[in-house]
């Protein structure tokens, strides 16, 4: 761990001191956000990339983050991010991204190294609260896909016109190793492409992402258990703002190929939404979105000790194939079925400060214990609070 | 009583200060050997936005910026870009840090940008039209 650290850490080096041969013109910059969450429930639940639990009231959401970036020559960028991550138990860093670019024409770029997932309107700059609306993006998407950076390259070109800018983006790469909700992955092969139109006041955008051979390390009562699947990604997303009404809609699709583990877990195609409608009102947006989940399949409930359903993976005995605590397979991290309600309001403080409050109320399907890890009863209550600063 | 005399003295200067800069008037400049004579607000809109890269005689555009929370900024962006400084912020935050593009370079004062922009025929920038002069060329008056 201390090694990979280093490991990171020498690469911003690497690319500081090259860009200060270069004498190039090397931009810092960074982000910051800290996070307040109360809930009416003790149970802990998923956030995208995070786990909030109630001892992580204070520190939920915070996050902390530098970028250094520099021009080499006119065709090369080199660029890095390194980001700080208030976790259940404590923080974690790591380079988010790190990358070289290459400007092949004027529309056309590439760029080579650590990259993020284009799968959604803001998984790129999920981390930077002041690019949207709410205390964090709508949870019922922003976990659907259990990844968020990748290694390999992608490239952009655009075309268009001052009135319909289009912008195509293929990508291409692996994950060695990352950590997902609940357990560790990796991913042999991930590949797509995202097409976005931005025009006047708003963008839309379009995203196919296929992953093959993710593998999901997680340990479930001592018992280290390994997954195999496919899968692939659909989403299409549309942002507008006219006339001081902001607008944002999203749809997700997540279908899984080729379980290794056959019965248990398999069942985890879904399609998730939100909209959202808001006011701005000078420096204020109120904001309303409602958030859904749907499935073909439902999660089984088994309480701790009952014996589980598929037969054990290889090398474990049958009567350790059980559940050690109550379970709903497939896990939460794989089929979180629930609705939510959520009203916010952002405040830009200033340029560079911006305070978000929002009340949600979530609703699990029945069956299922949405995004929380323990049965969270009919509904939840949480009210979050942000403060996100760019600098 | 004296205090009373500072107070309104006080009161009195800013209101005179708060008039010059609402009655200033922003110009967009460039440098003078630039063979642009005039641009438009659609042009601008999207220089500012990072949008346009190139001036039409194929030189890289670099625009400069007012300090972060200067009267100057604020009202140029309102006008030109159309945009609060809060949603630039937020629209640049997307760009920088996802690797996508970087903001305007910001200077000081009326007087840093001006011979910045007369020692970099690159240069693109907005002043008070009261500190223009013939180092550079005005090419915009915003309104």
């Amino acid at each position: 761990m201390k090694y990979r650290f280093l490991k990171r850490h020498s690469l911003l080096a690497m690319l500081m001191i090259n860009a200060g041969l270069a004498n190039a013109a090397v931009d810092i910059s960074g982000f910051a956000s800290a996070g307040y969450v109360v809930s009416d429930s003790d149970a802990t639940f998923i956030s995208a990339s995070d786990v909030i639990s109630e001892s992580a009231s204070f520190g939920a959401d915070n996050t902390l983050g530098f970028q250094i970036s520099a021009d080499i020559n006119k065709q090369t960028t080199v660029g890095a991010q390194l980001l700080a991550k208030g976790t259940v138990d404590s923080y974690s860093v790591a380079a988010q991204w790190a990358y070289v670019g290459f400007n092949l024409s004027d529309d056309v770029s590439a760029r080579m190294g650590r990259l993020n997932f284009p799968a959604t309107l803001y998984s790129e700059y999920q981390e930077i609260g002041i690019s949207y609306p709410w205390v964090r993006p709508p949870i019922e998407v922003y976990t659907v896909l259990p990844l968020a950076t990748y290694s390999g390259l992608d490239l952009f070109y655009s075309f268009g016109d001052d009135q319909l800018e289009w912008l195509i983006q293929p990508f291409l790469g692996s994950s060695p190793e990352f950590n997902s909700v609940g357990g560790r992955g990796e991913v042999n092969l991930v590949y797509g492409a995202t097409l976005i139109a931005n025009f006047e006041n708003g963008r839309l955008s379009f995203t196919a992402t296929q992953a093959d051979g993710v593998g999901f390390l997680f340990s479930t009562g001592g018992v280290d258990l390994s997954l195999n699947i496919d899968m692939t990604f659909l989403s299409a997303g549309f942002e507008y703002e006219q006339n001081n009404i902001v607008l944002i809609a999203e749809l997700v699709n997540k279908d899984i190929h080729n379980n290794s583990q056959g019965d248990i877990r398999t069942v985890s195609d879904m399609m998730a939404g939100y909209i959202t409608l808001g006011y701005r009102l000078g420096d204020f947006l109120p904001h309303f979105t409602y958030s859904d989940t749907q499935s073909d399949h439902q999660s089984a409930f088994f309480p701790a000790g009952s014996a589980l359903p598929s037969p054990p993976p290889q090398g474990i005995p049958a009567e350790f194939w059980l559940a050690p605590q109550d379970m709903v397979v497939p896990g939460n991290a794989e089929l979180i079925l629930q609705k939510s309600y959520t009203l916010g309001l952002r405040y830009d403080f200033s340029s560079q400060t911006t305070l978000k409050m929002d009340y949600q109320k979530i609703i699990p399907d029945d069956n299922s214990w949405g995004v929380f890890y323990s049965d969270p009863g009919d509904e939840v209550n949480l009210l979050s609070f942000v403060v996100d600063v760019v600098f | 009583m004296k205090n009373k005399i500072f107070k309104k003295l006080f009161f009195v200067s800013v209101l005179l200060l708060s008039s010059t800069y609402s009655n200033a008037e922003l110009v967009v400049i460039v440098h003078p050997g630039n063979s642009l004579e005039a641009i438009t607000k659609d042009k601008l809109k999207r220089i500012y936005l990072g949008k346009n890269k190139e001036f039409p005689n194929g030189l890289i555009i670099a625009a400069l910026d007012q300090e972060k929370e200067s009267e100057e900024k604020e009202e140029f962006y309102k006008k030109v870009v159309g945009k609060s400084l809060s949603q630039v912020s937020a629209y640049w935050s997307r760009l920088i840090f996802t690797g996508k593009g970087v903001p305007p370079r910001v200077l000081a004062n009326d007087k840093e940008i001006k011979s910045w922009v007369a020692s970099h025929p690159e240069s693109i920038a907005y002043i008070n039209s009261e500190n223009a002069d013939d180092s550079i060329k005005i090419i915009f008056d915003v309104k």
